[in-house]
């Protein structure tokens, strides 16, 4: 999915690129972003509308599911707040960023679209380091039994794409929590990105 | 902008009961994956048509990477200590049943 994912955002660049849009057809193409993007978020919903097996799961683990998803996002946005300090973004530029939970595709998308080209490239190439750097430090934080801050830094991309790593290198048993987590975190991602822009 | 954001939480509000009460089709549901990545596909080639057609943006995009890089780090530091600070508890017995039945049943 990330590979892809990076090859049609190149594809897309090369083609902005070589093809020259005026300003009538750019218009245009902002009020088609806007269509799909109200398209994509009601699937999303459906799609969480539609999990009950991952509630119900969330539901035997006990208190450690709302706890973790609740400090990786707290954690995440003021990170993202200390980091304000040191970057060329406001702070609710990079709260925005950092509340992307490593979901780099939905939260680039919503805040180009809504906001800014420049800010949506930053949280597309944030959250997608997030993911990489993730995939790097997963393994250590396993081996030296720090299996939630493992998940806790994977953020979204802890229910699919960096699932496969959690559970190999941190065991079977943590398949639940790492996809609730996952889950809630993308959830919240659908709400805070949102949020913070309406503040913008 | 604001308007845009509203009527994004109502769809996602009404996907969201839509898929709760389970009136849809199980077709749509078995495709739902399917339509969101295509459509995901479909938002990030658009996004990189206006990064391409946006100067500041192409010809900037080291001090755009460098900053989205400090960020991520400070997000990946910031939740690993609340983490570390804030959920003390070990992985707790339930997380284990799953497991457990299958070695007992070995």
């Amino acid at each position: 999915m990330s590979v892809k994912i990076i090859i049609v955002l190149l594809i897309g660049i090369i083609t902005g690129k070589v093809l020259s849009f005026n300003s009538i057809e750019f218009i245009v193409m902002d009020n088609f972003i806007q269509y799909i993007l109200i398209f994509l978020v009601f699937f999303v919903g459906i799609d969480v509308g539609n999990s009950k097996e991952t509630l119900k799961d969330g539901l035997t683990l006990g208190t450690i599911v709302i706890k973790l998803p609740f400090f990786t996002a707290i954690g995440s946005i003021i990170g993202a707040i200390i980091g304000s300090l040191i970057v060329n973004y406001n702070l609710l530029e990079c709260i925005a960023v950092g509340s992307g939970f490593g979901w780099y595709s939905f939260s680039s998308v919503v805040i180009s679209a809504n906001y800014s080209v420049k800010l949506g490239a930053v949280a597309f190439m944030s959250n997608l380091f997030r993911e990489l750097i993730s995939f790097l430090i997963i393994p250590i934080l396993m081996e030296k039994n720090k299996k939630y801050e493992a998940i806790s830094i994977s953020g979204a991309p802890s229910m699919d794409t960096l699932l496969g790593i959690i559970v190999n290198s941190g065991g079977k048993d943590l398949v639940f929590i790492s996809i609730v987590n996952g889950f809630i975190l993308s959830v919240l991602v659908t709400l805070i990105v949102p949020l913070v822009l309406s503040f913008m | 902008m604001i308007f845009n954001l509203i009527i994004m939480l109502a769809a996602l509000a009404f996907g969201i009961f839509l898929g709760f009460i389970g009136v849809l089709k199980e077709k749509l549901i078995i495709y739902n994956k399917k339509i969101i990545n295509l459509t995901i596909y479909l938002l990030i080639f658009l996004m990189g048509i206006k990064i391409g057609v946006n100067n500041d943006v192409f010809y900037n995009m080291k001090t755009i990477g460098i900053d989205a890089l400090v960020l991520a780090v400070f997000s990946i530091v910031g939740s690993y200590l609340a983490v570390t600070l804030f959920v003390k508890n070990k992985p707790n017995k339930n997380m284990f049943t799953i497991e457990n039945k299958e070695v007992e049943g070995k």
